[in-house]
């Protein structure tokens, strides 16, 4: 039996001791603790960076065309556009005012985007005024969510709390991969 | 609310971090309920990632906020109760 479990575990390797050792344990528990504690919000980050890679095709942020796009010269005022955009949601969405108006010249439209919950947003014709697409910009969702701004300005402390923790993990996990006999 | 959240993520995996330590040496009813709270607190974890995510929009009142809020935590305790249900009738 002695013959056996010598020749499976080779010859015996001398303890580590001191600093080497203590560095050790440091890394395993490191490893474990914030491994079990960070578990939640990395699943969050991983989950909806998928998402976020693939919004287009899953349909979270429209895909607007514009082929009668007119010269920006010919634009109408800022007020009128933002007066049209909001004639075409819901009055509550329009109540809670809007968050920016993102012009494209190129397309010849702008998209005015919401305050509201569900971040709704309407892209409307730069020359004529006429709305091109009226709905949810969920990707704006996912994008909070992911740098964990939706849980207020300290919000993103908890992404970086991750992304730190992914670091050591990292570190960690490689430590106790080329020396694992090291804990002793 | 956002108390919830914080400790389904952080306090709960922590907490079953400290009571999973050397628990061979737990007696079995101990040890029920630490396996019933990390199972409940890992199905607490898809509960509240279906939450999060479906649909993309901003939970703030409802089933859904309270699912988000809370899933992880009552999961656990959930779990834990069980465990010790079924430590108790071994």
């Amino acid at each position: 039996m002695q013959t056996t479990k010598t020749a499976r575990t080779g010859p015996a390797e001398p303890r580590p001791k001191g600093g080497r050792r203590g560095w050790a344990r440091w890394m395993f528990y490191s490893h474990l603790w914030l491994g079990v504690a960070t578990t939640g919000i990395v699943l969050i980050i991983c989950i909806t960076g998928v998402l976020l890679n693939h919004k287009r095709p899953l349909g979270l942020m429209p895909e607007v065309q514009n082929p009668q796009a007119g010269e920006l010269g010919a634009s109408l005022p800022i007020a009128e556009l933002a007066r049209r955009a909001e004639g075409a949601v819901p009055a509550e969405v329009a109540a809670a005012g809007i968050d920016r108006m993102d012009v494209r010249p190129g397309d010849g439209f702008v998209k005015v985007r919401f305050d509201d919950r569900a971040v709704h947003e309407v892209t409307v014709d730069l020359a004529t005024g006429r709305v091109l697409h009226a709905g949810e910009r969920n990707d704006v969702f996912l994008e909070k969510l992911h740098s964990g701004e939706i849980f207020g300005d300290q919000g993103i402390l908890l992404s970086d709390l991750a992304a730190v923790g992914l670091a050591i993990l990292v570190i960690s996990g490689y430590w106790l991969w080329l020396y694992p006999r090291s804990r002793g | 609310m956002i108390a919830g959240l914080l400790a389904g993520l952080f306090l709960v995996p922590v907490a079953l971090l400290w009571l999973g330590h050397r628990l061979r040496r737990r007696t079995p009813g101990a040890r029920a309920v630490f396996w019933g709270a990390t199972i409940g607190h890992s199905l607490g974890i898809l509960a509240t990632l279906a939450a999060v995510h479906y649909p993309p929009v901003l939970w703030t009142q409802g089933w859904r906020a309270v699912a988000v809020h809370w899933s992880m935590v009552a999961g656990a305790l959930l779990g834990a109760a069980v465990g010790a249900a079924a430590g108790r009738a071994r």
